[in-house]
């Protein structure tokens, strides 16, 4: 088996189309990472330098009503992933800004997609789309030869003739490949792996890491499911033409095709609604914030409850508590109305993961975004713990509002602490993708056990 | 050539892969046509829903008004009460502005999924109304949509290389070159044959397809120019890779380096020359920073706050129209003083949202410069502005939402400031937005784009044939 190997990883590094190939995925990868860590060296920047002018606004409202400081309120903004170099994900196309103010959950603003050109639409090139559907391409290239081609030539029929067992060349030839790709792989794992370390803050960087390697080995098992799939469909074929044609139309399908057929099925039978439709029932469910009416049966119990008649007799100021009423009213609603809306784009997400079972491409995909913390989950993560800070604040600023009998609060605005976001752990972030990662295997164990037997049909 | 058809006829009758990728291509192109229809359907409703509650809500403050005028309550909120100016555009006014669909919107979605469509445009600040996007899944966005334009831009090409990989290497490898050969034709017209018989009925399918598809989905039968400029684009492009295949097939020494070669070229130009112009254009002329833009305009609108009073008497020495006639209540200082503000934050916005426009229309510049290098970027470029989901269309529809806004700004501001006894309903402005006429000239450059490539592939093609043979 290792002589088929050595021979095989030898014939390939002397081959220049392989040799063409490989290096100029690597070069692209690699110019591509690059030019992602740069961004998000900058986009990192530029969210410290602006959540850090947030900050100091904040402090320094000065003598200034505590709900007026609530209308305010601030921005909390998005800093992009260390693992972002390797994956970007769906990055682009969420907003990295969100307004937290008093009575509203905003939605987040700005997709960085939107201040670029319709050639985005062309995917962006970045190591995880140069792994997810050219390296496959690569893998086809040296492999669909690699049996068919020895059959038309005649040497097949000579190896066996010889006492080399078919497993023994399988087997060979797959760890050859294998040892040439990892030479692609390497560089690629090794970006993610710097990123990890360089970029990730103090506390995050085991995490980060453990990402990192995550990641690398997750291409590594979907290459490996690719290579025997070629290898198999190399050894059924009856020419290396037709084991081609065939591998090609499966990375069309599988890799091209399949994952945009498959997330427009999956609005298909999960719709979301349109922004207008979601916004105006959302206005009309949450009614006037300052609306007395909603009000009437709290005001009566709190009146109950101090046994006065008139809310200004009241030992407590009663706008800190009206308002604190809308609030909770209000969150009440917008849980409700937001959690449908995620649970929609979960389910459409699962649909999805559901078209693994056809190609390992969607199922690749979604664990190598969720790795890199580029994922729709982990941006729910970011808006659920931004919209429990505006939550916080206005619990902690209509406090002082109900504590304070004058209108305007000598507040301390320090007692409002900054937004930091912390990112799910892998653990967490994995969770929901274990379909996918057992898909993933899956392919991998089915392909080889398909190319193990195949090895009946050399013979033939 | 006739009898060289009708001889051919037979081998393709009996070759599998033909039909199986012809048949996925128009599967596969009627998907696309159904989502495309889904799509424009969906946003048809969103429109719909716009339309319906601006409506909705006018008839209601027409109503009440009357209502209010019959009994007239003893203490209404002005916010409230839709004979006030105030009123009415606080709680009545649901005014929208909408991006008209053309009429070829369902070949290609575009860039219509992720820029908005439907604003309302108030007298506030731009930024409160301009991001507000339509609700999509960000892994849908990322990926694109499977739409008519879709399948012709990747998997046609990708069909084309199944069917016409190695027509000529084929018979090398099956050893029937040399008794071809031997035949009294020139070898030339044989493949010809080959090629015009397949690419005929490829082709010719696509087209079918095409226009059932658009009719069976719904599609207007008026807009069926529309779809056969798309047609002719994207026939144009099938076109070339049919050249690309001849040309190749000439030079290839087997069918699977053939297949190989056509593989690559679809890579290039299909999927590494769009998306790496893409990475340089974002290196070359990076968009300015949203965050840096966010905290220029916190910092400028609370200066604005600050300087309230200073601000409102230089707004008033531009709109003495505006000044206080008599004794001014105070609840008019607030609303002027909100408008010297607005005015300001706008001034301060203009030219920061001006940059990120600058920095687009580089790109862009760039962009109309080098796509002739790729016929798929020529495709998707044409069927984006032919579908009217292309970004310059939607720029041109933000100029005119920017012309609303500041047309709103000029009606509501002196209506606010007389709040009271507001019956001009009919006087709200509205959008005006027109699409230009369709360049032809355009639509003749990406034809030429596509075709004259096409034919300088063939040419080459049939002169090392010629020489090969001789």
């Amino acid at each position: 088996m290792l002589p088929i190997a050595r021979h095989t990883f030898t014939e390939l590094s002397r081959d220049g189309r392989f040799r063409l190939n490989a290096a100029l995925l690597v070069v692209l990868s690699v110019v591509a990472g690059l030019a992602g860590w740069q961004q998000v060296r900058a986009l990192r920047a530029e969210a410290a330098a602006a959540a850090a002018g947030e900050r100091g606004r904040w402090l320094d409202q000065g003598n200034k009503n505590t709900h007026s400081a609530a209308h305010y309120g601030v921005y909390a903004f998005k800093e992009p992933r260390p693992l972002a170099v390797v994956d970007p994900g769906v990055q682009a196309y969420l907003g990295s800004t969100v307004y937290l103010e008093a009575h509203k959950q905003n939605e987040p603003l700005y997709r960085p997609a939107q201040d670029g050109t319709a050639l985005q639409r062309f995917g962006d090139l970045s190591p995880a789309l140069v792994g997810q559907a050219l390296l496959p391409l690569l893998v086809i290239l040296l492999g669909f030869a690699a049996f068919a081609g020895e059959r038309e030539r005649g040497t097949l029929r000579q190896l066996l003739a010889l006492g080399v067992r078919p497993v023994d060349l399988l087997l060979g030839k797959a760890l050859g490949f294998t040892a040439a790709l990892a030479l692609v792989l390497a560089p690629l794992a090794l970006l993610g792996i710097a990123a990890a370390a360089a970029l990730a803050p103090a506390g995050q960087r085991t995490d980060e890491l453990l990402r990192a390697l995550a990641w690398a080995a997750a291409y590594a098992v979907y290459l490996g499911a690719f290579l025997f799939l070629t290898l198999a469909v190399s050894a059924l074929a009856r020419s290396p033409r037709t084991a081609l044609v065939v591998l090609l139309a499966f990375w069309l399908v599988g890799v091209v095709a399949l994952p945009r057929a498959l997330s427009d099925f999956g609005r298909t039978l999960h719709p979301t609604p349109s922004s207008i439709a979601f916004r105006t029932e959302l206005e009309a469910a949450l009614g006037d914030p300052h609306g007395r009416e909603t009000l009437e049966a709290q005001r009566v119990a709190i009146l109950k409850q101090y046994g006065v008649t008139k809310t200004q007799d009241l030992p407590v100021n009663w706008s800190g508590i009206a308002l604190q009423f809308g609030e909770e009213r209000a969150n009440g609603l917008f849980d409700r109305f937001y959690q449908n809306l995620w649970s929609t784009l979960v389910a459409q997400d699962r649909i999805f993961q559901l078209g693994a079972l056809l190609s390992p491409a969607p199922a690749l995909q979604l664990v190598s975004q969720a790795l890199a913390g580029n994922d729709t989950a982990q941006h729910f993560a970011f808006l659920t713990q931004a919209e429990h800070h505006r939550r916080e604040m206005q619990r902690t600023l209509n406090g002082a509002l109900r504590d304070s009998k004058g209108s305007t609060a000598a507040f301390e605005w320090g007692k409002i602490p900054p937004f930091v976001f912390n990112p799910p752990p892998l653990t967490t972030a994995l969770a929901p993708l274990l379909p996918s990662l057992g898909f993933l295997l899956a392919w991998f164990a089915v392909t080889a056990l398909v190319a193990l037997a195949s090895l009946r049909r050399l013979r033939a | 050539m006739p009898s060289l058809l009708r001889l051919e006829w037979r081998h393709v009758r009996r070759d599998p892969a033909f039909w199986l990728a012809t048949f996925i291509l128009a599967a596969a192109l009627l998907y696309g046509l159904a989502n495309g229809f889904a799509w424009t359907r969906f946003q048809a409703a969103a429109r719909t829903q716009a339309e319906t509650l601006a409506a909705e809500k006018l008839a209601a403050a027409r109503a009440d008004a009357a209502k209010l005028d019959a009994a007239p309550p003893p203490n209404l909120n002005p916010n409230l009460d839709p004979r006030d100016a105030r009123g009415f555009e606080f709680a009545y006014l649901r005014r929208f502005a909408v991006l008209p669909p053309a009429p070829a919107a369902a070949l290609a979605v575009g860039q219509s999924d992720l820029l908005p469509s439907v604003l309302r445009v108030t007298y506030r600040p731009r930024e409160t109304f301009l991001n507000h996007y339509e609700i999509e899944n960000p892994l849908r966005l990322l990926l694109g949509r499977f739409d008519a334009t879709f399948v012709a831009l990747y998997l046609l090409p990708l069909a084309i290389l199944v069917i016409a990989h190695g027509l000529l290497a084929r018979e090398r490898d099956g050893g029937t070159l040399a008794l071809l050969r031997a035949q009294p034709l020139s070898l030339a017209r044989w493949l010809a044959a080959r090629f015009v018989l397949r690419g005929g009925l490829v082709l010719g399918v696509f087209a079918l397809t095409t226009v059932l598809g658009w009719l069976a989905f719904g599609g207007a039968p008026s807009a069926l120019s529309a779809v056969a400029v798309w047609l002719a684009l994207t026939l144009a492009y099938g076109v070339f890779w049919f050249a690309l295949a001849w040309w190749i097939g000439t030079r290839a020494a087997t069918a699977s380096s053939s297949a190989l070669t056509l593989a690559g070229a679809w890579l290039v130009l299909v999927v590494l020359f769009p998306a790496g112009l893409n990475l340089t254009l974002k290196q070359l002329y990076p968009p300015p920073s949203r965050a840096a833009f966010q905290d220029d305009l916190r910092d400028g609108t609370d200066d604005a706050t600050r300087r309230g009073s200073q601000l409102l008497a230089q707004y008033l020495e531009d709109h003495p129209e505006l000044a206080p006639a008599g004794p001014a209540a105070n609840e008019n200082d607030f609303f002027r003083t909100r408008f010297a503000v607005n005015a300001e934050v706008e001034r301060l916005a203009a030219p920061l949202r001006a940059a990120f426009a600058a920095q687009l229309a580089r790109q862009q510049t760039v962009i109309e410069r080098l796509l002739w290098f790729s016929p798929a970027l020529v495709l998707h470029h044409s069927a984006l502005t032919l579908a009217g989901t292309d970004r310059t269309r939607h720029q041109r529809w933000l100029e005119a939402v920017g012309d609303l806004h500041t047309r709103t700004i000029d009606f509501f501001e002196p209506r606010l400031l007389r709040s009271a006894n507001f019956r001009d309903y009919d006087q709200v402005p509205a959008l005006d937005f027109r699409d230009p006429p369709a360049s032809s000239l355009a639509l003749l450059a990406a034809l030429a784009a596509l075709l004259l490539p096409a034919a300088a592939l063939i040419l080459f093609g049939t002169r090392t044939l010629r020489r090969n043979t001789l």
